[in-house]
C-alpha cells in the first residue's frame, strides 16, 4: 500500500478537483472518474455475489482489490447498498433473491402498507411505522417484547456500520474520495415519496394510488417529509455555510421512484423535495450530485431551475449530449456504455472516453467521466477495458 | 343506452368510476352490447398508448390503465361470445432468464389483450427451453421477450438461439430498458420496441402475416 500521507494528499486534491468541476470556482486539473461500479467489483475479485454480501471480509477484500486495480476518484458503492445480513436478521430475508449464476440481486415488489392505512400514516407516521408497518415487513418486530432478537439486530446493525467505516477508510487509503456528506441538508434517505414507492406501497400499488387516492398520496408524502426530510433540511440549514471540504458534494439525491411519474405528477409529488435541495444549495453554498436511475428527459424543464454551478447529474439511460445541451446550468456525468465497456475493445473504450471528454468537457473541462448504467453483471465490463480507461484518464493533466 | 364514445374517452382519461358506471349500464340488459363496449375499451387503451408516446402519460398511468382494462374484461366477460373476446392470434410473452422485472411485460400484456390478441404469458425468469417448449407445443409464431437488466440481453440471445436451433418458424421482438438497435444485432431478434404500442402493432402485423 502506498504512503498514507501521499494518498491523503491525493484524496484531498481529487475532492477539491471534483468540486471545481461542478462549481467552476477553481482550476480543474484532471477529469474526475466517478466509479459507477456495483456488484461487478465482487465478480472481478472472483467471489460469488452471495459470498461477498454475506462475508464482510470478502466484501472488503474485493473492494480493496478494485481500488488497487482501477485507480479512480470515486468508488460510489462500497458495500452499503444491500445490507442483507442486517435485514435478514430482522426477518426480511425472503424478500431478496440472489442469483449467483446471473450475478443479480432482486427484490419482489413489496406492498406491506395496505390500502386503508393511509390515514393512519398521515395522522402519525412514526407511530404507524413502528407499531404497524415495520412489524409486517420484519417478522422479528411482530413481537414487540422480543428484546433478544432486537438486540441481535442492533448488534448486526452496529457491525454493519463499523464495517462500512472500515471499508471507507480502506477506499481512502487508495486516494479515493469520500463522496457525499452524510450530514448534508438532503439525501436520498428520508424523502417521503421515495419511501412510499420503494419501501411501503411498491410500484403497482403506488401507480394505482396516484390515480385512485392522489390527495392521500400527497398528504402521506407531506407527513413523511415533515418527519424525516424537513428536520434534516433544517439541521443542514443551521450548519455552517460552504461546501464541506472532506466530501466531493454536500447532497446526493437519488431518483428511483420517478420512473412511474408523468410530468404533472412529478411536479406535485417530487419537485417539492428539489425545491428544498435548491434552497439549501443556494442559501448555504452547497454542491449537489443527482443520481438518476432510468431516464429523466421528461423532467428537464424542471431541471432548468437548478442553480448554475451547483449541480452535477448522472442520468442512467439519457443521452449525455442531449442533456448537456438542454441543461447548460448543470455538469453532466456519464456517457460510457456498458455495451462497449463489456463487449468492446480497450481501444474503442479509450476512443469513446476521449470523445466524451472533448465534446462534453469544453475548454474548462467541466465534465465527470462515468458509465450511465450501474455496472453490475459479468458482461457489463471487462477488466482490460476498465484498466485501459483508468490508465487513459490518469494520463490527462491540465 | 351506453354512450360508447364516452366510454372511449373515459378509458383514455383513466376515469375509473365513470368506466364502471358505463359498463354496468351495458350489463344491465345482460350485456347485449358487450362486444361493442369491449371495442370501445380497446379504443380507449389506444388513446392511452398515444398519450404515453406523446409524453402526457407515463409508466404509472399504463399500470393503472392495465388495472382498468382487467376490470373491464371482468365486468364484460360473462356476456362476451363464448365467454371470451374473439382473438386475432396468439403470442408468447415473458421476462427472460435471470430477470424478475415484470411491470413493462404486464403493461404490454394488457395492451395486447386490449387489442384482441391472446397472450400466453410465461411470467418472469423464464429459461430458453421453456420458451421453446411452449412455442412448439402451442404452435406460437410470435415471441415477445422482455427484460430490464443488462444481463437480459444475454438471456434474449440465448433464447433466440434456442428457438433457431429447434428450427421453429418464429418472429421475435425484444423490449425493455437495455434494448436498442445494437441489442437486436447482438441477439438476432427481428425487431425491438420501446413503447407498448409498437409491440402491439408489430404483433398484429406478424400475426396477420402468419394467418394469411
Amino acid at each position: 500500500m502506498a504512503d498514507m500521507s501521499k494518498m491523503e494528499e491525493l484524496r484531498k486534491s481529487r475532492t477539491q478537483n471534483f468540486k471545481n468541476v461542478i462549481s467552476g470556482k477553481g482550476p480543474v486539473d484532471h477529469i474526475p472518474h466517478f466509479g459507477n461500479m456495483w456488484s461487478w467489483k465482487y465478480y472481478d475479485a472472483g467471489y460469488k455475489f452471495s459470498e461477498a454480501l454475506l462475508d464482510y471480509n470478502k466484501m472488503s477484500d474485493a473492494i480493496g482489490q478494485f481500488c488497487q486495480r482501477y485507480p479512480m476518484d470515486v468508488v460510489y458503492e462500497t458495500g452499503w447498498r444491500n445490507p442483507i445480513q442486517v435485514t435478514g436478521i430482522l426477518g426480511n430475508g425472503n424478500d431478496y433473491i440472489i442469483d449467483d449464476d446471473a450475478y443479480s440481486i432482486s427484490i419482489r415488489d413489496q406492498s406491506y402498507m395496505e390500502d386503508g392505512d393511509y390515514e393512519k400514516l398521515i395522522a402519525n407516521p412514526k407511530k404507524y411505522l413502528w407499531e404497524e408497518f415495520l412489524p409486517k415487513k420484519f417478522s422479528v418486530l411482530k413481537n414487540q417484547n422480543n428484546s433478544v432478537d432486537f438486540r441481535k439486530f442492533m448488534e448486526k446493525y452496529l457491525e454493519f456500520g463499523g464495517k462500512m467505516g472500515e471499508i471507507g477508510a480502506l477506499v481512502n487509503s487508495y486516494g479515493c474520495c469520500n463522496f457525499a456528506d452524510p450530514n448534508g441538508p438532503a439525501d436520498y434517505w428520508g424523502f417521503g415519496y421515495e419511501i412510499l414507492f420503494c419501501i411501503m406501497r411498491g410500484i403497482r400499488k403506488l401507480s394505482v394510488d396516484l390515480r385512485r387516492r392522489p390527495e392521500q398520496v400527497a398528504a402521506a408524502c407531506q407527513a413523511l417529509d415533515e418527519t424525516f426530510a424537513i428536520p434534516r433540511l433544517e439541521r443542514g440549514m443551521a450548519a455552517p455555510e460552504g461546501s464541506n471540504p472532506d466530501y466531493c458534494v454536500d447532497m446526493n439525491p437519488v431518483m428511483l421512484a420517478h420512473i412511474i411519474l408523468n410530468p404533472k405528477q412529478f411536479e406535485r409529488y417530487y419537485w417539492p423535495q428539489f425545491e428544498r435541495i435548491i434552497k439549501a444549495a443556494k442559501e448555504k453554498d452547497k454542491l449537489v450530485f443527482l443520481f438518476i436511475e432510468g431516464e429523466s428527459k421528461r423532467f428537464w424543464d424542471f431541471f432548468q431551475e437548478f442553480p448554475k454551478d451547483r449541480f452535477a447529474i448522472l442520468s442512467e439511460l439519457d443521452d449525455v449530449y442531449e442533456m448537456k445541451k438542454a441543461l447548460p446550468n448543470c455538469v453532466v456525468c456519464g456517457g460510457m456504455t456498458a455495451d462497449l465497456l463489456g463487449r468492446g475493445t480497450p481501444e474503442q473504450c479509450v476512443d469513446l472516453t476521449r470523445k466524451l471528454i472533448e465534446d462534453l468537457g469544453g475548454s474548462d473541462h467541466r465534465y465527470i467521466f462515468s458509465t450511465g448504467k450501474m455496472i453490475s453483471f459479468p458482461n457489463d465490463c471487462s477488466r482490460e477495458n476498465l484498466q485501459a480507461i483508468c490508465n487513459y484518464l490518469g494520463s490527462i493533466h491540465y | 343506452m351506453a354512450d360508447f364514445n364516452e366510454l372511449v374517452q373515459v378509458m383514455g382519461d383513466l376515469e375509473e368510476d365513470e368506466m364502471i358506471r358505463i359498463l354496468e349500464e351495458v350489463m344491465a340488459d345482460g350485456g347485449s352490447q358487450a362486444q361493442a363496449a369491449m371495442d370501445a375499451c380497446q379504443a380507449g387503451m389506444n388513446q392511452v398508448g398515444k398519450l404515453f408516446e406523446e409524453g402526457e402519460y407515463f409508466v404509472g398511468d399504463l399500470i393503472y390503465a392495465g388495472e382498468l382494462m382487467t376490470q373491464a374484461v371482468d365486468i364484460l366477460k360473462p356476456a362476451l361470445v363464448g365467454g371470451e373476446a374473439s382473438s386475432s392470434g396468439k403470442v408468447l410473452l415473458c421476462t427472460v432468464a435471470g430477470d424478475l422485472h415484470d411491470i413493462g411485460k404486464n403493461i404490454v400484456h394488457a395492451m395486447l389483450e386490449a387489442a384482441g390478441i391472446e397472450v400466453v404469458d410465461l411470467g418472469i425468469d423464464v429459461k430458453p427451453e421453456a420458451v421453446v417448449q411452449t412455442a412448439k407445443e402451442q404452435g406460437i409464431h410470435v415471441i415477445l421477450l422482455s427484460g430490464v437488466l443488462t444481463l437480459a440481453v444475454d438471456s434474449m440471445k440465448a433464447t433466440i438461439e434456442a428457438l433457431k436451433a429447434e428450427g421453429l418458424d418464429v418472429k421475435v421482438l425484444i423490449g425493455g430498458a437495455p434494448v436498442n438497435e445494437e441489442a437486436v444485432a447482438l441477439t438476432g431478434a427481428d425487431e425491438w420496441a420501446f413503447s407498448p404500442q409498437k409491440t402491439v402493432k408489430v404483433s398484429q402485423e406478424w400475426l396477420s402475416a402468419y394467418a394469411s
